[in-house]
């Protein structure tokens, strides 16, 4: 029976005497009574991997884990992997470290990696409550009553407003008479919208525009606008291309569609890890080339291409700019590039098409 | 016809021109920042949980700056010093109240208005009763082994008198390791155990075989609370209960009280852990040593503890040497955890070689 004891002490073995062998072994006895439990929850992008790895690791240090080179390996290959597949699924997703101390009589911690992704609506109600105060402010854009103003007889120019927000370009589009149709996700807005809508030439459509089941009339609009949704939710190519398909069906003849979107300068080609921070940033980045790929044989031909911060600051009343500072940072580019003296790497632009 | 009313001075027409070599890069200084910014939107919140050795306060404030650096944030010197001496304050009040007690610092990332960590400081209270308490739900009995101490078994054959005219006090008697055996062999055994399921578990146990044990719930130090007969007992038994004591305080009152209560020639019999060779405990060796259920006392403390009181001291010798030599093969090792703890091994923890304390049986004699 005694032999099962493998830590028997025998009078043979000489008595510890060196100090700081001692004290190491009564660290390990405290050590052994250390329980830490948490959890860490992360943006869900591939490219932060080792900036997040030297968090995460720097924190179990902190709690006093240590891990050999085998778990680190495999820490930071699951991590990897999770971010990969968040990130396929949206930017906005979240990467979640679960930890706990091991079961029973094992050391050390068991680690539960997920990932969390909010529903496309959650999301963009994460978007809306993250813009206090409303992003956009509370003046219609001057480039949409601009671009109204070329109209002719209001009441025969019927317009679509993407994402009408708090409704801002929707009321004073109807102030001058002209029939507009707002479509808008988040509850919050369609209850202000539908209120105000009372007694105006004003319909408000619950949704998201590319929705397959959204439909809105075809071959009816005179001017589809769509000042932020596009810029801050189209992160790729294809989502992009599903709205500009959605508003050439919408789009009479000639109609115009005016939308906003992050585009690159056209001596700055973005790599993909900048891409990706610039997607879960609200800024996703498209190059002049990726838009025309996104156009390419639709019935659109893009006519102006000009900064929204110009127009605007040029155009709008004095005293109601800049609506608000986050905006012009947002739409500046420097919630992703620091603000600097250079011309800017990504802007947001007017992008006015036509449809043919 | 709309193009042109539309037309601006800006107006730029992108389609068909095609897109131009590309020139610049974003410098690896603002892609740092950039990164670093992101990493920043990380998330935490959790506990670590320790036992409060106060000799070790810089190793919590090493943790709780870790934390910091980790997180990437500098805490103004005024804040951290508070933190530190709530930290502090903790793990003294919490090592004063037991040495089992455990510091919990919760901490919670903050992202407004400022990135920050805020930090919530408790004590999780782990007294001896709740310790063993812990035991009876999450151990299987039994707890402290079946056989009685060898030791114990030999000096009171020694005696060499029947032994209903021997009695045994019993402190600390658990669940009844040594009562019942020693009353099974016709002792009257007078068992104190402070633990209240360990005290029922020995009454039940004698009741059902008509046993000649008095079971005495409580601290025998507090004498209200437990009543016992001076100058009345041949065998005073205190095994495994030394090594919760705290101070030398503690050791003399235990001593000196049960010089009270032993007989005119009649034994104590007790272990505790002794200092092998010159080894000469720091502070901390003792925290952490009382934190395992080790309690070290040196010998010149022993020998405070017993001065002027009516005892002669016959034998000292290794517990773990004697049970191992004496105990039956079957009862060999008495339980999964004394190999280790007897011989220093919970304190020092897992040491290969041999560690400078060990549980020693000490024999006294009432003059």
């Amino acid at each position: 029976m005694t032999s099962s004891q493998p830590l028997n002490p025998t009078k043979e073995r000489p008595v510890i005497t060196d100090p700081d062998v001692l004290n190491s072994l009564l660290m390990d006895a405290f050590n052994r009574s250390v329980a830490a439990g948490g959890e860490m929850l992360m943006p869900c992008v591939p490219v932060l991997h080792s900036s997040q790895m030297k968090r995460i690791l720097g924190i179990f240090d902190a709690l006093g884990s240590e891990f050999n080179e085998e778990q680190l390996q495999r820490l930071s290959q699951i991590v990897a992997r999770k971010l990969h597949e968040g990130f396929q699924i949206s930017p906005h997703a979240r990467l979640l470290l679960h930890y706990k101390p091991a079961e029973g009589k094992q050391e050390g911690l068991t680690f539960d990696i997920s990932v969390k992704v909010a529903s496309f609506e959650d999301e963009y109600k994460d978007w809306v409550e993250s813009q206090n105060p409303p992003l956009f402010g509370q003046y219609a854009d001057a480039k949409v009553m601009a671009l109204a103003a070329e109209l002719g007889n209001p009441a025969e120019a019927p317009i679509l407003d993407v994402g009408a927000a708090n409704g801002r370009n929707t009321f004073a589009l109807a102030a001058q008479g002209f029939p507009v149709d707002a479509v808008e996700l988040a509850p919050e807005f369609l209850r202000h919208l539908e209120i105000n809508a009372q007694g105006k030439a004003v319909t408000v459509t619950p949704g998201d525009i590319c929705d397959p089941l959204v439909r809105m009339e075809p071959n009816y609009y005179r001017l589809a606008i769509a000042p932020e949704i596009v810029a801050a939710h189209c992160y790729d190519s294809d989502r992009l291309r599903l709205f500009l398909v959605k508003m050439c069906d919408s789009l009479q003849t000639n109609g115009l569609l005016l939308f906003s979107l992050f585009l690159a300068a056209d001596d700055y080609q973005p790599d993909p890890g900048i891409r990706q921070i610039a997607q879960l940033q609200w800024c996703p980045i498209f190059t002049r080339q990726e838009l025309s790929e996104a156009m390419a044989d639709l019935p659109l031909e893009l006519i102006t291409d000009e900064s929204v911060l110009e127009y605007e600051q040029h155009h709008r009343p004095e005293e109601i700019w800049p609506p608000c500072d986050r905006f012009t940072n947002w739409a500046a580019g420097w919630e992703l590039f620091a603000q600097t003296d250079e011309k800017p790497f990504i802007e947001l632009r007017w992008l006015v098409c036509r449809r043919i | 016809m709309i193009a042109q009313t539309i037309s601006t001075p800006k107006l730029t027409i992108v389609n068909g021109q095609g897109a131009k070599k590309s020139n610049r890069t974003v410098s690896a200084v603002i892609r740092e920042q950039i990164v670093t910014e992101l990493t920043n939107k990380f998330l935490l919140r959790g506990e670590l949980i320790m036992p409060c050795i106060p000799s070790m306060k810089h190793y919590y404030f090493q943790r709780v700056n870790a934390l910091f650096n980790a997180f990437g944030i500098k805490p103004t010197s005024e804040k951290l010093k508070e933190l530190y001496q709530q930290i502090l304050a903790k793990i003294n009040q919490g090592f004063q109240e037991s040495p089992h007690s455990r510091i919990r610092i919760k901490y919670e990332s903050i992202l407004e208005p400022e990135r920050g960590i805020t930090f919530n400081i408790g004590l999780m209270n782990y007294s001896v009763v709740a310790q063993y308490q812990d035991w009876l739900k999450n151990r299987k009995p039994p707890f402290f082994g079946t056989h009685p101490d060898a030791k114990l078994m030999a000096i009171a054959a020694a005696m060499n008198q029947p032994p209903q005219q021997i009695k045994v006090l019993d402190i600390g008697a658990g669940t009844g390791r040594n009562t019942i055996p020693l009353a099974n062999l016709g002792y009257p055994v007078d068992a104190v155990e402070l633990t209240p399921e360990f005290a029922e578990q020995i009454q039940q146990t004698a009741e059902k075989s008509n046993l000649p044990v008095r079971v005495i719930k409580g601290n025998v130090l507090d004498s209200r609370q437990v009543k016992l007969r001076p100058a009345n007992y041949q065998i005073i038994l205190i095994s495994e209960v030394i090594c919760h004591l705290r101070t030398a305080n503690d050791l003399r009152q235990i001593i000196a009280k049960m010089s009270d209560l032993l007989a005119p020639g009649g034994l104590l019999l007790f272990n505790s852990f002794l200092p092998i060779g010159d080894y000469e405990p720091k502070q901390f060796d003792r925290e952490i040593a009382q934190s395992e259920i080790s309690t070290i006392f040196t010998y010149a403390e022993l020998a405070w503890a017993m001065d002027k009181l009516p005892l002669k001291m016959i034998s000292n010798e290794s517990a773990f040497d004697y049970e191992h030599q004496h105990l039956p093969i079957e009862a060999w090792p008495p339980t999964g955890w004394y190999c280790d703890w007897a011989t220093g091994r919970d304190a020092f923890w897992k040491a290969l070689n041999r560690p400078p304390i060990e549980l020693r049986w000490i024999l006294c004699q009432r003059t």
